[in-house]
């Protein structure tokens, strides 16, 4: 039985200030892949990212009303959920954020005032708050161990690498089906890079739905099934990365690569099925 | 497009009238979803940042409540020695300290220690991205951050005002015995005369209304959205600032109200 697409976006329209809208008539993501959203500087990138994840906005500044249809599809026995149609409170109670969908962000936001343990049980005490404080602290050792953290570090003295292998594991020790990460790899040294995708490539083979923008060419060819570009708001290509090298090419080469019908977007199932 | 001379005023006005909407419906959204978790706060978290919050600024307040009340006992026996009515300053020094002074002078040291500790953490938590992150990893900041600080900041100030009317009444009572000549067991007599229940039920109500004001001020600058640390600072100014003028107005008006109400 093939999966359904993680996310379907259907008809999405999101105005984010006077000059720019995110405007998607037709998206799918395919379940079980990596998935890489490429595009230059500003072409909303991550506006789209963080509306997968419902993070928009801010605690008091709402970023505008999208509307249109995101569907999440968790799994292939759950009912899909219309994101756009949650309220705060919804996500919350329905455990759609971190449970259903981790994301990690460029900037990565750890807590400095707790441990890296304690940064990877905070989350964790609430999504299974029966159990007990040994278990929990087993449950965030074994994350830990995975991404090779010692649990009793300080957040403050961690090097970069070490704080974006902290934020994935702490996304990752919710085990969430779906994870989305934001420039997960930038700026990072060979070695903590290696790392790092060797770790992504993991979960890729796991069988993780996993979303992730980036810059970096080696990001796509090593960890991409799929490629959607971006412009202006408007996916101009997406696919399987076999069928599109050539776009590839051109847009590393500087160019935005140009889609079957110009100006139109392209469903992306039609090239990736 | 540059706006007709005529225009500039009221266009001004217009943006004043709305920031200042905006800032209301902020703090009231930030109060009311602060409010709205308490149920699910856990009562740790709120014991701890009571603990912090209360504790931090006790040696301030008190040692300003003890001087504050031996200062007034002084002016005011300066004032009564020359009507010869000495034995009533304890009289005067409770219920002024009750009534307006401790209350509010504790307010204000607890807008520029608490309302600024809470405007500046959870302005970092805004500006370092952990805000965003928490609501990533599913979780509830209005249960794990507003919650449990809005109400320690609250109840701090209750109890933070309770310690500056027995401070200052102490401070009145030592200048009275060692200046006035007055004995301790004779003043204390005359504050126990001379303080009604509304005195202490007027002071109290207010220092749980200036609690909300800092409170709000705290929450609404410090979860407004920051590009750069200088934004931090000056939120954290705001807050101080502006919590402290809405609280000299608040008194008035609340002193107004309650007497009213109390009688």
């Amino acid at each position: 039985m093939s999966l359904p697409p993680a996310y379907r976006v259907r008809d999405l329209d999101w105005r984010l200030g006077d000059d720019f809208s995110l405007s998607i008539p037709y998206l799918d993501i395919v379940s079980g892949k990596s998935t890489v959203i490429l595009g230059r500087s500003g072409s909303g990138k991550s506006s789209l990212l963080s509306l997968l994840g419902r993070v928009e906005g801010g605690y008091f500044i709402g970023s505008g009303v999208a509307t249109g249809a995101v569907h999440l599809h968790l799994d292939a026995h759950s009912i899909p959920l219309e994101l756009l149609a949650l309220s705060e409170r919804q996500l919350l109670r329905r455990r759609v954020r971190g449970v259903g969908v981790g994301f990690v962000f460029q900037r990565e936001g750890l807590f400095p005032d707790r441990d890296v343990l304690g940064n990877v049980t905070w989350a964790l005490a609430l999504a299974h708050p029966k159990l007990s404080a040994s278990a929990l602290q087993a449950a965030g050792e074994a994350v830990l161990a995975d991404v090779g953290l010692a649990p009793d570090r300080r957040v403050a003295t961690l090097s970069g690498g070490e704080r974006k292998r902290l934020a994935l594991a702490r996304a990752l020790a919710l085990d969430p089906p779906v994870l989305l990460l934001d420039e997960p790899l930038t700026g990072l040294d060979p070695e903590a890079l290696g790392g790092l995708r060797a770790l992504l490539l993991k979960l890729r083979e796991v069988g993780r739905t996993i979303v992730m923008v980036t810059h970096q060419r080696d990001d796509v060819l090593a960890l991409a099934d799929e490629v959607v570009f971006l412009d202006a708001g408007r996916v101009i290509l997406a696919g399987p990365v076999a069928a599109l090298e050539a776009e590839l090419d051109r847009f590393f080469a500087g160019e935005m690569p140009r889609g079957p019908e110009a100006g139109s977007a392209l469903p992306s199932t039609e090239v990736s099925e | 497009m540059t706006r007709p001379l005529l225009i500039r005023p009221f266009a001004a006005a217009h943006r004043v009238v709305v920031d200042f909407g905006q800032a209301v419906v902020a703090m009231g959204l930030a109060v009311g979803r602060a409010i709205a978790a308490a149920p699910r706060m856990k009562r740790r978290d709120f014991v701890e940042q009571l603990g912090r919050i209360a504790m931090s600024a006790l040696p301030l307040v008190g040692i300003a409540a003890l001087f504050a009340g031996m200062v007034i006992a002084l002016q005011t026996s300066m004032q009564l020695t020359r009507l010869g009515m000495n034995a009533i300053v304890a009289d005067i020094v409770s219920v002024s300290l009750v009534r307006e002074l401790a209350p509010i002078f504790t307010a204000l040291l607890m807008a520029g220690k608490a309302g600024a500790g809470l405007a500046s953490e959870l302005g970092m938590v805004t500006l370092s991205g952990q805000a965003q992150a928490m609501r990533a990893l599913g979780l509830d900041i209005n249960r794990e951050l507003l919650a449990p600080r809005f109400f320690a900041v609250v109840v701090g100030t209750l109890l933070l005002t309770i310690a500056a009317i027995l401070l200052g009444l102490m401070g009145g009572m030592l200048l009275g015995s060692g200046k006035l000549g007055v004995s301790p067991v004779y003043y204390l007599n005359r504050i126990a005369y001379a303080l009604e229940p509304i005195d202490i039920a007027v002071g109290l109500i207010k220092s749980v209304g200036f609690g909300v004001i800092i409170a709000a001020f705290g929450l609404r600058f410090g979860l407004a959205p920051k590009d750069d640390a200088a934004a931090l600072g000056k939120d954290t100014m705001r807050a101080v600032v502006s919590a402290s003028f809405v609280i000299l107005v608040a008194d008035h008006i609340m002193t107004v109200i309650i007497s009213a109400v109390l009688g």
